[in-house]
């Protein structure tokens, strides 16, 4: 995946998500710490980072599928 | 959850240990947490590569500041004066998290305005010092301001 499209899908997600995303993804913060710093209980926390993961590896997964089906 | 720097304790190992099983028992599942990880790891170069270009000129901060500092000159001591209120403000309640906090544009154009402030006026270095430059960090505070404090590490 390219980078580029990475950041531009990542800037694409609904804030609550892209925000936990960086937090957790890039900068390394715990979900306690992302908890305590947006103020949020950490289920939800939990909640934002698994629906914002699976939204971006859907949009990868749709990009690459039609290429495979095409070399079979 | 574990992230650098956090010790690893019996319990993470036992929980380590079950996810392990969860995951070759469900290879479904295994696929999706190898997906977030190749995720994660591209977001995390994604940031690096994009921290490690050269500013826009049009954005050097360098220039700015000459351009304002031929105008007016503000002392060190008071950008150093505004990085300690904020700070304290912080301290004192966990300010950005209380009800006061500006909302929305708001909140971009009050964090610019702080920002700007603190480091508009440091004509000594670019804007972001990481933090194992911790020497030169210390260099711009006032001497009798490091001798009291040490910098959170």
């Amino acid at each position: 995946v390219h980078l580029h499209e990475l950041l531009r899908e990542l800037n694409n997600l609904p804030e609550e998500q892209r925000e936990v995303i960086v937090l957790i993804a890039v900068a390394e913060f715990s979900y306690t710490e992302v908890a305590r710093v947006l103020g949020i209980p950490i289920g939800t926390v939990m909640s934002r980072i698994s629906r914002g993961r699976e939204r971006l590896r859907r949009i990868f997964e749709e990009s690459v599928r039609p290429c495979l089906r095409r070399v079979k | 959850v574990i992230g650098p720097g956090r010790p690893i304790t019996e319990e993470d190992l036992h929980a380590r240990a079950t996810v392990d099983r969860y995951l070759q028992a469900h290879p479904r599942e295994a696929e999706r947490a190898a997906a977030y990880a190749a995720q994660q790891n591209q977001l995390r170069g994604a940031f690096a590569a994009r921290a490690a270009e050269p500013i826009p000129s049009q954005l050097n901060l360098l220039r700015l500041v000459e351009a304002r500092l031929m105008r007016r000159r503000i002392s060190w001591r008071t950008a150093a004066g505004v990085v300690i209120l904020a700070l304290a403000l912080a301290g004192a309640g966990g300010w950005w998290l209380g009800n006061h906090t500006p909302t929305g544009i708001d909140a971009l154009a009050h964090e610019g305005a702080l920002n700007y402030s603190v480091y508009a006026v440091d004509d000594r270095r670019p804007v972001e010092v990481w933090a194992r430059n911790e020497g030169t960090l210390c260099a711009g505070f006032p001497t009798a301001l490091t001798d009291l404090w040490r910098l959170p590490n």
